[in-house]
Parts: structure tokens; sequence; C-alpha cells
């Protein structure tokens, strides 16, 4: 019987000490510069999240047509908000690299938007899970709107970021 | 033959003089800025070497009770300082910003919670057929700090993946050797158990894998940091760039 805790350790170990040498290898590789950012249909993304929406949609369908519908508008929001997390990790890079400049008020810009940008993350993140449980019982749960008043506030900061970076 | 007792003694010292140098690479870097956990975690641990060192060869005459109490403050004084050492590698990303770092910390805490239950859980359930290897505790709390301690380093990689940042080549090399150190130690564990390599020599393997892992922080101290992402706005023209990527963030 002490042969299962040595198998179990040891192959806990090997599996560990793999995906430290995998992760280190990744990390290694040369840098790359930060990706631009994918265009996002905010209107579209909006509707698709819109409680009234929902509501509309659930009165005047059937049950059965109503939680096919709202999968696949789950579907397509679950895209938007896949799209809203690369841009966020991508514009907390961009913060970092404007938080560093020699300008006190370009660094202190970028600091606020690797701030929000990292709360837009994380709340993509939580959204995501939202709506892959919301795809599970539609009938139930709805997506949260809010995802996009966040997503709004990030981008009406960073809609400013151009004029002070060309100023 | 070299007898196996030179060959503790320099896996022994060897690791602290590669420290004490890795130490010096990084002053001389000003890489101590940015690391002041790691930084002094090798000066806690080369000041711990010359304590117990000089004990050990009766330069300072001390009690064995005396001797074995410091090697346990120092034991638990490391064991402290490597989970600020990975605190200060997730809180890297978000340096400059208080709020973020509380954030980070709150993770950091939930996460360490999580991993603990689950390492007891996992040591609880193996080594439930025997019993014998429980009864001191002390084996048992290395054995769910190290399996703690390898989750969260796992956690340092996946959060820079998570947010798409590249880490610090000098970070990836504390993260690999401190991985090394603690990842190893169930499979020295399960090796002592199998009685299929010799005590001595399962006994010297711990030393090896941190001198291994000195020699990692050595080199990964004294490789010249890339320009990446992460670094300042380089030109005016990339900031144009950026800018103008930032305008179809909030295309309709």
């Amino acid at each position: 019987m002490a042969l299962i805790p040595m198998i179990a350790s040891g192959t806990a170990a090997v599996v560990f000490l793999l995906f430290l040498c995998y992760q280190a290898w990744r990390q290694s590789g040369n840098a790359v510069g930060i990706e631009p950012l994918s265009p996002v249909d905010l209107e579209a993304f909006r509707n698709l999240t819109d409680p009234e929406e929902v509501r509309f949609l659930r009165t005047n369908l059937l049950p059965k047509e109503f939680r096919k519908v709202q999968r696949m508008r789950l579907r397509a929001a679950e895209a938007y908000l896949s799209v809203i997390s690369q841009n966020a990790g991508r514009l907390v890079a961009m913060g970092r690299s404007m938080s560093a400049h020699a300008d006190a008020e370009t660094a202190a810009a970028g600091l606020d938007v690797v701030y929000r940008a990292f709360q837009l993350k994380l709340w993509c993140s939580l959204s995501l899970l939202k709506l892959n449980v919301t795809m599970m019982f539609p009938t139930l749960l709805s997506p949260s709107s809010r995802i996009a008043d966040r997503y709004l506030d990030v981008s009406s900061l960073t809609a400013s970021l151009p004029k002070k970076l060309a100023a | 033959m070299i007898s196996l007792r030179i060959v503790g003694l320099y896996l022994w010292v060897a690791p602290h003089v590669l420290l004490a140098a890795v130490a010096a690479v990084m002053f001389q870097r000003r890489r101590h800025r940015d690391f002041p956990i790691f930084f002094s975690y090798l000066l806690f641990e080369i000041l711990q070497f010359c304590v117990l060192f000089a004990m050990y060869r009766q330069l300072v005459p001390v009690a064995a009770s005396t001797y074995r109490t410091i090697d346990l403050i120092g034991r638990a004084g490391s064991i402290a300082l490597r989970f600020g050492i990975i605190q200060e590698m997730l809180e890297a990303p978000v340096a400059r910003s208080a709020p973020l770092r509380r954030t980070v910390n709150r993770m950091l805490r939930w996460s360490a919670a999580v991993l603990a239950l689950l390492a007891l859980g996992f040591i609880g359930t193996v080594y439930s057929w025997s019993l014998r290897e429980m009864t001191v505790p002390a084996y048992a709390i290395n054995q769910a700090l190290n399996v703690v301690q390898c989750g969260l380093l796992a956690l340092v990689f996946l959060w820079h993946r998570y947010l798409g940042l590249k880490m610090q080549k000098f970070a990836v090399g504390i993260a690999l050797g401190m991985g090394l150190v603690a990842g190893l130690e169930p499979l020295l564990h399960a090796l002592a158990d199998s009685r299929a390599v010799s005590p001595g020599i399962v006994n010297l393997l711990p030393t090896g894998a941190y001198h291994v892992a000195a020699l990692i922080w050595l080199y990964f101290a004294s490789v010249p940091e890339e320009l990446t992402s992460d670094s300042a706005v380089a030109s005016f023209p990339e900031a144009r760039k950026w800018a103008l990527d930032l305008g179809r963030f909030t295309w309709h």
C-alpha cells in the first residue's frame, strides 16, 4: 500500500516540473510588441445583453423557441466578451508601458488605464462564467448588461488618451 | 572515490557561495530594487548558512538543541520569505497601483488557503494507507507547504498568461529555481519511501536540487533583460500608433 503515496507524489512532482519547464520556455520566447486591439461592435453587444430585449423575446416566443434563440444570442455575446477580454489584457500591457513614461501626466493616465482595464478583465472573466451558467438555464437567468457600462467606462478613458499622447 | 560526506559538505557550502554571487550580480545590476524580497531571501539564506556552519564546525560551541532550534527558525524564515517572493512576482504586473496590489494580495490569500486545504486533503488521502508516515506533523506540514508553494508558482505563470504579459527573464528564473526545489521534494520523498536508492544519496538530492536552483538564479541574474512590451513607451511614433489602436476599441 505504500506504493500508492509514492506513485501519487512522484507523478504530481513530475507533472508540476514539466508544467514549470513548459511555462518557462513559453515565457523565455522572443518578446513581441503589443498586438493591436480588435474592433468591437458595442451597440450589438449592448443589444445582446439588454434585459428589455430578453423580456420582449420571452413574452413573444414559445418557451422552446425562446431557449433556442436565447442560447444563440448568448453564444454571440460570449464571442464579444472574449474579444473585450483580450482587448482589456492588451490595454493592461499598454497602460503599464505608459505608466513608465517620462511625462508625469501620461504616466498617471497609463496607471488609470491599467487599473480600469484590469477591473474590466476580471469583470469579463466573471461575466463569461455567468454567461456559461445562463446558457444552461436560459429561462431562469439573464446575462448581465453591466459589462457594457464597464466597457463604456474604460472606452471613454481610452478615447481621451489619443489626445493626451498626440499633445 | 569521493565519500558521501565530502559531497554532502560541498552541496551544503557551494549553493550558498552561488547565492552570494547572485546577490552581488543583483546589486551590481540594480535588480535588488525590482525584487527586494528575493534579495532579502538571498541575504537571509547566506546569514543562516554562516551561523549554522559556524556552529557545525564548532567555531561557536553550542548545544545540539540550540543548533536544532536555530535551524528550525531559519527554515521557518526561509518558507515565509519564499511566500513573500511569490507575492512579489504576482504583484509585479500591477506594482505601481496600490488598489490593484490589494486585489492581488486578496487573491493570493484565498488561493493559498484553497491550496492549503487541497494539499492537506491530498496528503491525508495518499498517506491514509500508511498512518505511520503521518506521525511526525512537521513532515506533513512541510509537504503541505511545498504543495501550496508549487500551486502558487503555477499561479504566477498562469496569472501573467491571463493578463497577456511577459514576465521578466529574471522572474522566470526565480520561479523556475523555486519550483525545482519545492517540486522535487515530493519526488524525493517518493524515492526515499521506495528504498530503491540508498538513503545517503536521497539525503543529498535536496541540496543538489538547491545547487541547481542557485545556478539557475545566477544565470538569469546575469542575462540582460530585453526591452519588452512592458517597458516604457519607446518612441513617439509608437505612442501615436497605440493611440490610433485605442480609438478602434470603441468602434461602432
